[in-house]
């Protein structure tokens, strides 16, 4: 396109709309793949392709356009019986789909087509030169071509006559005959609309605001009606009741609106684990459940990679070839199982395989061999096997260069972490393999445990705390120079939150309070003056500048009387710096930025 | 002077490009079909369309039908018909021409053929 600018926003609609076409073109292959020819399927696919092929002329990408377009003609051949679906036909257009998938998302990053599809479409060619002609179309779509006008030319066609209505009563375009089905339509199109996700977020902001002002507001009208009594002061109050009230509302449906399927995560997995099956020589068979469970936006957005992580995972250690499985007597196909459910407020993603299962042996040399373990260290095997989620930690056993590309699981633990999320893995050698992912159903509302360090509150996400208790200061013993609490059998270093975030130490240091954090079986004891109880609270983003790992913040919010409170980022004090962290030195200062 | 334009078109994108490429006739009120039975309702709410913009291949309801229930409403027949085309559906282009379509732009357009084609058109007609 030479004049006018390729707009971000529209590239954005480019994307999600082309993304939404290429999800379409993978279900319509995996689906005549596994079921054969079916003529629907088939004319279910033309209209994306068609519009991906409108669309990506309109952006300039006339590679990708051109790619589509053919094929659109091996779909038409494939309708009519000329083209015959065939495992080496689906493997190249699996390939092209992802070659297309791969070149779409280069062109909207780079604003340009970058990958060529040259060589795809020559596999296109080739498959279309083999078939035979389709039938002989119409003599007009023969001439096409030529008959047509330039654009600015007035067509060539005489136009019908616009003044010569039908002899008969033309029927009116709301008879009767057709209001019924169009008025089924009206209702289907009307209830949806498109929104920025970022117009949710502040939808959801503002909302938050009004919470906190409601409060404020509640507690000035508690306060009036002490003072003064009488009737208005009971009618204030009852106003302020109803306005909680519908705030509350607002606030459930704004969440509301913020869910989505985890079927947008779920539907590429079928491609993926084919994909991996086929390169393996394995058979596999992925079955999805719970694809409707509903969870905040923002989580749909990072659970993918972690998930296509695991998924790997179970093809590529869990489940065996053919010939192995037959030999221990399991059925030649393996099954991975992925589903979904909403427990209270939280969602359960769960990844089972029925493959070789993880060696707890090969686990605990491994272990050993990293120091992660002593080797008289008894553990029981249920233990052991999450010991696979820690940092550098990566056996043949459980990671290959396939799946891990040289990551281990211990960066699906820091993503899910990340998330506010859990992860736990339970096996049974030569069964299978079950990993359970918990998250929570938002990152926008997250339940949190109060501290008080110097007359400061922060908010603890509870979901990593194990547990908090009252210690006196002889209790503190050090080791290495570094202040340690024994709870029960264990010694749990200590932070100093007031030192670690550099505030002047409260006035009474006679008792103190330790919140335990827990990561997988590591523990870290922050300790702080006061525990000011639970509490949800809406997580207000930060600037990154401040926060993120560095500050161990991961974001602020807003206490029903206006406080701004900040939420601690649990995973910066599992870090390893715990030198640096105890000492509060080498860290940005808060307010000068960095 | 245009004040109404009928943009029927199942792509989302498309729209945006309408939007983008129309700004330029001021005072000129853009609406947005995703299909030809969203735009016979649009007919029917609004008065005073001037021009339409009609893409052919559309779920729920295509461009040629839509062509021709629009033939058979007598208010309806002056309105000038821009059929927006994609290349391989050139018969389809040319249905569109017989039923009384004023002229074509083809996918992908830029914004000069479509204002010259509107302006040639609405000028005339």
């Amino acid at each position: 396109m030479s004049d006018f600018q390729i707009s971000p926003e529209l590239l954005n609609i480019y994307l999600e709309d082309a993304r939404a076409h290429l999800e379409g073109l993978d279900h319509a292959l995996l689906t005549l793949e596994r079921e054969g020819l079916d003529p629907e399927v088939v004319a279910g696919i033309m209209g994306p392709l068609h519009t991906l092929k409108g669309n990506s002329g309109m952006m300039g990408f006339t590679g990708i356009k051109d790619y589509v377009h053919r094929l659109e003609d091996v779909f038409v051949r494939v309708g009519q019986g000329t083209v015959t679906l065939s495992r080496p036909l689906f493997d190249r257009l699996f390939a092209g789909a992802s070659a297309l998938r791969d070149a779409v998302e280069q062109a909207c990053r780079q604003r340009g087509e970058v990958r060529s599809l040259e060589g795809e479409r020559t596999v296109l060619d080739a498959i279309l030169r083999q078939a035979p002609e389709p039938a002989a179309p119409s003599t007009v779509a023969a001439v096409a071509p030529l008959a047509l006008p330039t654009p600015a030319a007035p067509p060539v066609a005489p136009p019908a006559p616009l003044s010569a209505p039908p002899a008969d009563a033309s029927p009116s375009l709301a008879a009767p005959a057709s209001s019924a089905v169009s008025a089924e339509y009206v209702s289907a199109r009307s209830s949806m609309v498109r929104v920025d996700f970022s117009q949710l977020d502040h939808l959801l902001n503002l909302v938050g605001e009004l919470i906190i002002h409601r409060t404020k507001l509640h507690e000035l009208g508690r306060e009036l009606a002490e003072q003064m009594g009488g009737h208005e002061s009971v009618e204030l109050l009852s106003a302020v009741q109803q306005v909680a009230s519908v705030s509350t509302q607002l606030q459930e449906t704004v969440m509301d609106i913020r869910m989505l399927p985890i079927r947008h995560v779920f539907e590429r997995f079928p491609r993926l684990v084919r994909d991996l099956a086929r390169q393996q020589g394995k058979d596999i068979e992925l079955i999805l459940e719970g694809e409707g469970t509903r969870i905040d936006k923002a989580i749909i957005d990072e659970i993918g990679e972690p998930l296509v992580h695991m998924i790997r995972n179970s093809v590529d250690h869990g489940i065996e070839t053919p010939a192995v499985r037959v030999a221990r007597g399991k059925t030649p196909t393996g099954t991975i199982l992925l589903s979904a459910m909403q427990e209270s407020n939280h969602v359960l993603i769960t990844i089972m395989d029925d493959g070789s299962g993880i060696d707890a042996a090969a686990v605990r040399r491994k272990a050993v061999g990293r120091g992660l373990l002593k080797a008289d260290e008894t553990i029981a095997d249920r233990e052991l096997v999450q010991l696979i989620f820690s940092q550098g930690f990566s056996t043949a056993e459980t990671v290959s260069e396939l799946s891990g590309r040289g990551v281990g699981l211990d960066v699906v633990l820091k993503s899910i972490e990340r998330l506010n999320g859990l992860v736990e893995v339970e096996t049974v050698p030569g069964v299978g393999t079950k990993f359970i992912i918990q998250l929570p159903l938002t990152l926008a509302i997250i339940s949190a445990l109060l501290v008080e360090v110097s007359d400061r509150t922060y908010a603890v996400p509870l979901g990593s705390v194990v547990e908090s208790l009252k210690f006196r200061s002889t209790d503190v013993h050090t080791i290495n120079g570094r202040d340690t609490l024994r709870i029960r059998d264990r010694i749990v270093p200590l932070v100093r939150l007031d030192a670690f975030f550099g505030l002047r130490a409260a006035a009474d240091q006679t008792a103190h309070y330790a919140v335990v954090l827990g990561r997988g079986d590591k523990r870290v004891g922050l300790v702080v003056n006061r525990l000011r109880g639970q509490q949800e609270v809406v997580i207000k983003a930060l600037d990154p500048a401040v926060s993120g790992t560095a500050f161990a913040l991961a974001g602020a919010t807003i206490m029903g009387d206006g406080r701004v409170v900040l939420i601690l980022d649990v995973a910066a004090f599992f870090e390893g710096r715990r030198q640096a962290l105890a000492h509060g030195r080498s860290r940005p200062a808060l307010a000068g930025g960095s | 002077m245009l004040r109404k334009i009928l943009a029927v078109d199942d792509s989302a994108l498309i729209h945006q490009m309408y939007k983008l490429f129309l700004s330029r006739y001021k005072n000129c009120k853009l609406i947005s079909a995703m299909n030809g039975l969203e735009a016979l309702d649009k007919l029917a709410q609004e008065e005073g369309i001037d021009l339409i913009l009609l893409d052919i291949n559309m779920p729920v309801m295509n461009g040629l039908e839509f062509l021709q229930r629009l033939q058979k409403e007598s208010a309806y027949q002056a309105i000038p018909v821009i059929i927006i085309s994609t290349e391989g559906k050139e018969e389809d282009t040319i249905r569109g021409l017989k039923m009384g379509a004023k002229g074509y732009v083809k996918k992908p357009f830029q914004a000069s053929e479509l204002h010259g084609l509107i302006e040639k058109i609405t000028a005339a007609g």
